[in-house]
């Protein structure tokens, strides 16, 4: 964990897959999510301050924050960055043979993508809906004095962040697993041990953050977080209409499919795009800099 | 309830964003990461040592500066307007070391968040009230750039208001900085 937030916001792209997959995905959440690129954009957009030396008392504050390693800033992109399954050498060759402002999925691009087995996308997103818990106690602690009070906060949820809920559901979930994706998640989980769930890749990246202890107390926590969160995923989906197809039909502005081959489809957009490290950067940047304006 | 819709909110009226569905899904989970995060003391495991440990460090000045040790943020909640005040929603948003957030919304539009933070973490914070001309309830009151007001209490904690909505203006910061109980804050 070397860049500081700063350095981190500066060098987000302005334009990548991320940012064509977010955009195709604006329907769902809309105006919510802007790319927001570099530090100093970032906290014009928050303060709306243009005072040269108020944007600079902010950024300097900023950055001894998240140098505290304590603060859990640094933790929360840690999170964010390994959760994703970025492949840069996949997103380069996707771009290399972009036809004009789309991504042709096919021939020699596609037989570079595997798609995951139901089980191994079910995982998947169950670990992106436990990172996203845990990152955003370590980016705002626990907020208010009852449970009340925090869970008022995490469901305050905009901008970047809903976005992100957003594309998990639609990227992870309805593509991948179709319409009854939440059923088959909880059909996997119900089957899953805890030998098997140590055996996965993705756990194995990001498994010793979440909590439980051993891996069958970290499963039975990923069970208990699905379990809680799978009504509203389910109201989300319903309440726009969310459906494989719909989302297809956003995704084909920028990605060419010559067959409705939604497997490869999610495969390619989890291994060429790193949704959760854009917008988590931009999360955890927004976060911080509210609590610098307000401690300068 | 008083109904407030965010943009989201207000293309699909029925959708369950709102936080009373939330609330009941996450309760349990929720619940665990509190029990998690207070058991260990707030110390998720860590993340892998870095590489290349002081490269690109860009500031070694710790955040706590003196020998005060910094208030916890929750010790700041008491303080703050209560949720409704003037038909407000009131979130708490953020519950650091030294640091303590709300945020207020009306109609579902975000209008201004409210901090209390410990200057024992931040002593340069002090000091642009050495200049004040206003009071707040007896406590020194700076503007600080466009679209924020301060007051010192005690000599040690800022409360600061600061506008999120062009409508929220230097009178609405200052009318709410009274609204926080700045008598009950100095007595800490």
């Amino acid at each position: 964990m070397s860049a500081s937030i700063v350095e981190l916001m500066d060098q987000l792209p302005e334009k990548n897959l991320t940012t064509m997959l977010l955009n195709g995905l604006d329907f769902v959440v809309p105006g919510e999510w802007t790319n927001i690129v570099g530090f100093d954009n970032m906290v014009k957009a928050v303060t709306r301050e243009t005072d040269p030396a108020i944007i600079q008392a902010v950024r300097d504050r900023a950055i001894v924050l998240y140098s505290d390693k304590s603060q859990g800033y640094q933790r929360a992109m840690w999170i964010y960055q390994t959760v994703d399954q970025a492949d840069k050498a996949l997103a380069a060759a996707a771009l290399a043979n972009k036809v004009g402002d789309k991504i042709p999925l096919v021939g020699g691009l596609m037989q570079k993508v595997t798609p995951n087995a139901d089980k191994a996308q079910a995982i998947d997103l169950c670990l992106k809906l436990v990172a996203e818990i845990t990152c955003f106690c370590q980016i705002n602690g626990i907020p208010g004095d009852s449970l009340g009070d925090f869970m008022k906060a995490i469901a305050d949820y905009s901008g970047e962040e809903l976005m992100r809920i957003a594309t998990l559901i639609c990227v992870d979930g309805l593509i991948p697993l179709g319409p009854d994706f939440l059923q088959k998640i909880d059909r996997t989980l119900n089957n899953l041990s805890a030998g098997e769930l140590s055996n996965n890749p993705a756990f194995g990246r990001v498994g010793e953050f979440l909590p439980g202890g051993n891996p069958a107390g970290k499963l039975a926590f990923i069970n208990r977080s699905f379990s809680s969160m799978q009504g509203w995923m389910s109201g989300f989906v319903s309440a726009r209409g969310l459906t494989p197809e719909k989302i297809m039909d956003h995704i084909q502005g920028f990605v060419e499919v010559s067959d409705n081959k939604l497997d490869y489809v999610a495969a390619f957009l989890d291994l060429s795009t790193n949704y959760y490290e854009h917008t988590g950067t931009q999360t955890v940047a927004r976060r911080l800099i509210d609590r610098a304006y307000g401690e300068i | 309830m008083r109904s407030k819709l965010k943009p989201s909110e207000r293309k699909f009226p029925n959708h369950p964003m709102r936080f009373q569905f939330i609330y009941r899904a996450i309760a349990p989970v929720l619940l665990a990461s509190l029990l998690f995060l207070t058991a260990c003391g707030g110390n998720a495991p860590v993340p892998p040592p870095d590489p290349n440990p002081g490269a690109n460090t860009e500031v070694t000045t710790p955040a706590t500066e003196t020998a005060q040790t910094p208030q916890k943020g929750s010790a700041f909640n008491q303080f703050f307007p209560a949720d409704k005040t003037e038909g407000y929603d009131r979130v708490f948003t953020q519950e650091k070391e030294g640091f303590a957030e709300i945020k207020l919304t009306l109609n579902g539009t975000e209008m201004a968040k409210i901090s209390i933070s410990d200057t024992a973490t931040n002593l340069a914070a002090r000091s642009k009230f050495a200049e004040a001309e206003e009071t707040v309830d007896g406590f020194p009151l700076v503007a600080q750039g466009a679209n924020a007001h301060a007051v010192l209490v005690g000599d040690r904690y800022q409360v600061k208001v600061m506008s999120r909505d062009p409508s929220f203006g230097p009178d609405e910061r200052k009318a709410w900085l009274a609204k926080v109980n700045l008598q009950g804050l100095a007595s800490l």
